[in-house]
């Protein structure tokens, strides 16, 4: 039944671009579970859609890695969820190699990290190291082990989540860090008729053990191909430097955004336009993903707090004029 | 009923008053070109030419000032004045029971007044585009009476105002206001400059197209309608009835014998009068005498002469002779005796429009069978020519249908043998004696000479035919043409003095050797004085004959077949031919004004205009190339100006980090959010095609009209 209603639903979409289309379906199919909850499902699959990565920072308990879990099992694609720990080695992410007496041979023993995506939970309580690796390794989109260099699979996503108010025990991350990530979205609380739905268990929501694949990774990959050569306008360029320079000159700002930031909020207006179903990038694109492409990679004065880093872009973009057309 | 009933009221709803003065403006100067080039072309009396030239523009004020009135009773007198202009044309229907062709004038007249009368009440845009659709017809009707170029000064003024008034009016309907306002209120909004490009584009393309048609289209010289035109603007009865009046030709000034000032620097000829004095030297000037609308070019005959004396030629036959033809227009023209089977022709039509008071000879290519003048009365002479009661001035006009004689080489070099083959009796018939006698007549002093020298050039010619092409290789080999031919002694026989002595003449002396050299032969042969058919313009092609056009040549008889005409003087200089283009008769009429310089000069002059144009052209380019990288606002930018302009007028301007889409969305307007998502992607995208522009422009347009009502 669910299938059907996802074709019925990405029907208006056939029409459109292939990368419209994966995206669009992708989006439907996160709203049949993840409730009440559409900037992040949103986000999510831009974060995909643009190659980059995720970071969700929220409370326990609001769906973060309901989110997750549901979008890998959308794709179809493998999917792999690692607890964070102090504990945790690195060599559980990429794997080892092990000994075999009888053949005398090494084998390679893939960890975590070789899924389509990853789902990597309370990021801020690993140790140092072990997120040294997981970074270094969604930035190469390789791991090295005993000297080999493995590629990991196509598409590689991972969604990470933290909770941003526990401090003990915990190795937050540092600017340089969350640099890595795409962008950085909150879960929020859903709304209240979504959450007495939840509570009663009626209006049919599905579970997770309901999603149904709506795309391949095979989809996903050439969707993600297709969104990197959107076709942006050199007005719409000068918009985004326009607001890079205002968060550079912003009085509450230590450091403003860098160039990687930039060029972060043109792949995920892309992704953004793509899943409106555009073929270029409208100012408005950049305006939807300004906050959650920026906010994470910038110091404020008043340290690190991601509400206030979100509301100050949100006002540099009600300020900067919008290219005229 | 009542859906009728709702469906008037809504559309004589009271609408915004439109407070464009610049609007008004244009669209008072159309109505005035359109209403003046009217007026030009002779419609209607001096009451109303008063009444548009004054009136119109009081009234397009009077309007202007009083927009925000209702204006009840005005409404009131003007409706009653539109009946009692409406109950004068029919008063003058009844009265001029005419043809189809009579209603023209009235029916103009009637739309002048409801022209002026309507000025008086536009206070909304819906009427002042009323009066320009109006002022369109008018020009429409101007061009239908016109016969000059004067309709291209009007045209020139009319056409600029016209497309001003339609881009004022466009602007002012998207609530652009790119012009000066009435109120203080309205002048503080937001005011980009016209868009002038689109403009000037679609002037030339509209420019370019219509020539282009107009060098494509054949030329059409013949009458279209059904009714012929005929006017008479005054009546005035010429002193002697059924007598030959020439008004253009001042006899005072002629002189005969020595040879200076024959008409002194006027326009008329000495040909249209009872006689013809060959030793009369100068011509008439370049006075434009009338306008002819024919499908070929003819020989616009007027006046025949049949006796010769040596130095004059006078009409022997007495006015008191011409037959009276008495009926309403159209007066039919009965045959004559001497007519024979080949005057029953091709009809042709011509029509002829004076512009200055001619002789009151009915022109017309030979033979007239049918005339349409607004008289009861015209006189007939033996030879065919007729002669109207009335004096003919400027303005005059009448219908001349004739017959064009179908004959042939063939038919001509037959007649002698026809002639020859008859029995004795039927001889009178084919060609009766007095006629013969009549045309054959020479003086009694006619040199031997001229005897000796028609047997010499006419002895191996077989035929009539032959003879008459005998003589004119003969003159055309033996004589030359020039206006400054020298004057014959007093006393000589000017006949002899051109053929052989002076052998140097001009068409009357040409002519007349002509007809003296057949009638030695025995050939019945007249001279006759009209008009060449003149140049044809290519603009209103027309015939334009000039007093320089006046003319002389030859006819002769041949039994069986009917009066055929000769001209010696020269090729005939037809002007144009019927059927071809107007761009070659363009071509031609250009070519023909050109400066006659040296092959070199031209060269030079093509280089130049080459050279110039080139540099033009690249001035053009980069000043284009520049003002569209900088200045100009785009297509996409334009659009968006309305949709902002739309959100202003509804209080809610846009603020310069909003998005368009995301705007037109915030203003709750479900019509202005897909052009808004078309212009981002025209700004933003790949670009959009010419039909989803036209669609948004149109999107666009219909919401600033929802918004409106």
């Amino acid at each position: 039944m669910s299938t059907n209603a996802t074709t019925t639903a990405t029907q208006p979409y056939a029409r459109a671009a292939e990368p419209s289309a994966v995206a669009y379906a992708l989006w439907d199919n996160l709203g049949r579970v993840v409730k009440g909850k559409n900037d992040p499902i949103r986000l999510a699959v831009v974060a995909l859609l643009s190659g980059g990565h995720l970071l969700v920072e929220d409370v326990p308990g609001v769906g973060k890695t309901l989110l997750a879990k549901s979008l890998a099992r959308s794709m179809g694609a493998s999917t792999a969820r690692v607890q964070g720990t102090h504990d945790l080695m690195p060599s559980e992410l990429t794997g080892v190699s092990v000994h075999h007496p009888h053949s005398g041979e090494w084998h390679f023993h893939p960890g975590a990290l070789f899924a389509n995506v990853v789902v990597v939970d309370e990021l801020n309580r690993c140790t140092p190291r072990t997120q040294a690796a997981l970074l270094e390794a969604m930035e190469e989109r390789q791991v090295s082990v005993d000297g080999t260099t493995r590629p990991l699979p196509d598409p590689f996503f991972v969604v990470a989540t933290q909770n941003p108010h526990e401090h003990a025990g915990t190795f937050p991350l540092v600017e340089g860090q969350r640099d890595r990530f795409a962008l950085v979205t909150t879960m929020g609380y859903p709304d209240r008729a979504s959450e007495k739905g939840l509570l009663l268990g009626r209006g049919g929501v599905p579970g997770l053990d309901d999603l149904t694949a709506v795309t391949t990774a095979a989809g996903v990959s050439a969707a993600i191909a297709a969104t990197s050569e959107l076709h942006v306008a050199g007005a719409v360029a000068d918009y985004v430097l326009e607001l890079i320079a205002a968060t550079r000159t912003h009085p509450e700002v230590v450091l403003g955004a860098s160039t990687r930031a930039a060029m972060w909020v043109v792949r995920a207006a892309k992704a953004h336009a793509v899943l409106c179903g555009r073929d270029y990038v409208s100012p408005a694109d950049v305006q939807a993903v300004a906050a959650p492409a920026l906010a994470h990679r910038l110091l404020l004065v008043g340290g690190p707090d991601a509400a206030v880093a979100a509301a100050l872009v949100g006002r540099i973009v009600e300020q900067v004029p919008v290219p005229r057309e | 009923m009542r859906r009728i009933l709702a469906w008037v009221r809504h559309a004589n709803r009271r609408r915004e008053t439109e407070d464009s003065v610049a609007l008004r403006v244009a669209v008072g100067v159309a109505v005035m070109a359109s209403a003046t080039a009217v007026l030009r072309e002779g419609v209607g009396g001096s009451l109303l030419v008063a009444a548009v030239v004054v009136g119109l523009p009081l009234a397009f004020v009077y309007s202007a000032v009083t927009r925000h009135r209702s204006g009840l009773v005005l409404k009131a007198l003007l409706a009653v004045g539109v009946v009692v202009a409406f109950v004068a044309f029919v008063s003058r229907l009844l009265g001029d029971a005419g043809s189809i062709g009579a209603v023209q004038a009235p029916l103009a007249q009637l739309f002048l007044w409801v022209q002026l009368l309507h000025a008086f009440d536009v206070p909304a845009r819906r009427d002042l585009l009323f009066s320009l659709a109006s002022s369109f017809v008018l020009v429409a009707m101007a061009a239908v009476f016109s016969t000059s170029l004067g309709l291209g000064l009007h045209l020139a003024v009319w056409f600029p105002a016209t497309v001003a008034a339609l881009v004022l009016a466009y602007q002012s309907r998207i609530g652009r206001r790119g012009c000066i306002e009435l109120t203080p209120a309205a002048r503080s909004g937001h005011a980009p400059g016209p868009a002038r490009r689109p403009v000037l584009v679609a002037c030339a393309v509209s420019l370019a197209a219509g020539t282009a048609v107009f060098v494509a289209l054949p030329q059409v010289g013949a009458h279209r309608g059904m009714s012929f035109p005929s006017r008479l603007p005054e009546r005035l009865p010429i002193p002697d009835i059924g007598g030959l009046s020439n008004p253009g030709f001042d006899d005072g000034g002629v002189s005969t014998g020595d040879g200076a000032a024959a008409g002194s620097g006027r326009f008329g000829y000495f040909g249209f009068s009872r006689s013809l004095d060959t030793s009369l030297r100068g011509r008439p000037d370049d006075t434009l005498v009338m306008r002819v609308r024919a499908s070929h070019p003819d020989f616009w005959r007027g006046q025949t002469f049949d006796t010769w004396d040596g130095r004059t030629w006078t009409q022997s036959e007495p006015e008191s002779a011409a037959r009276r033809l008495h009926g309403s227009s159209p007066l039919d023209v009965p045959l004559r005796r001497e007519d024979g089977p080949a005057s029953l022709g091709d009809e042709f039509v011509q029509t002829f429009m004076l512009e200055e008071s001619t002789p009151n000879l009915i022109f017309g290519a030979y033979d007239i069978r049918r005339v349409h003048i607004p008289d009861d009365t015209l006189f007939q002479m033996s030879d065919g020519t007729l002669r109207t009661g009335v004096a003919l001035g400027h303005g005059a006009v009448y219908t001349v249908v004739s017959s064009r004689p179908a004959v042939s080489e063939a038919s001509l070099r037959e007649a002698d043998a026809w002639f020859a083959s008859l029995a004795s009796r039927d001889r009178a018939g084919a060609l009766p004696p007095d006629l013969r006698e009549r045309y054959t007549a020479l003086p009694a002093g006619f040199p031997s000479s001229l005897r000796a020298l028609s047997d010499q050039i006419t002895a191996g010619a077989p035929t009539t035919y032959d003879a008459v092409l005998a003589i004119e290789a003969w003159l055309a080999a033996n004589t030359n043409y020039s206006l400054d031919a020298p004057a014959p002694a007093p006393g000589v026989d000017a006949a002899e003095a051109f053929l052989l002595h002076d052998r140097v003449g001009f068409c009357e002396q040409i002519g007349t050797a002509l007809v003296l050299l057949l009638r030695a032969q025995g050939v019945p042969a007249r001279l006759v004085a009209g008009y060449a058919p003149g140049e044809r313009n290519p603009f209103t092609g027309l015939f334009e004959v000039r007093g320089s056009d006046a003319h002389a040549w030859a006819e002769v008889y041949f039994p069986g077949v009917g009066w055929q005409g000769f001209d010696p003087t020269a090729d005939v200089p037809l002007a144009a031919d019927a059927g071809s283009s107007s761009g070659a008769a363009l071509w031609a009429w250009i070519v023909q004004r050109l400066p006659h310089w040296p092959g070199a000069v031209w060269a030079g002059v093509a280089v130049a205009v080459a050279v110039a144009g080139g540099i033009a052209l690249s001035v053009w380019w980069r000043r284009r190339r520049r003002r569209s990288s900088e200045a100009q606002p785009s297509w996409a930018r334009r659009q968006a100006e309305v949709i902002e302009a739309f959100g202003a007028r509804s209080g809610r301007p846009r603020a310069p980090a909003e998005t368009l889409a995301g705007y037109a969305h915030r203003l709750g307007v479900r019509s202005l959010q897909d052009p808004a998502a078309t212009i981002e992607r025209e700004a933003f995208g790949g670009g959009i095609t010419g039909a989803e522009r036209r669609a948004t422009e149109n999107a666009l347009a219909a919401a600033s009209r929802d918004e409106q009502s």
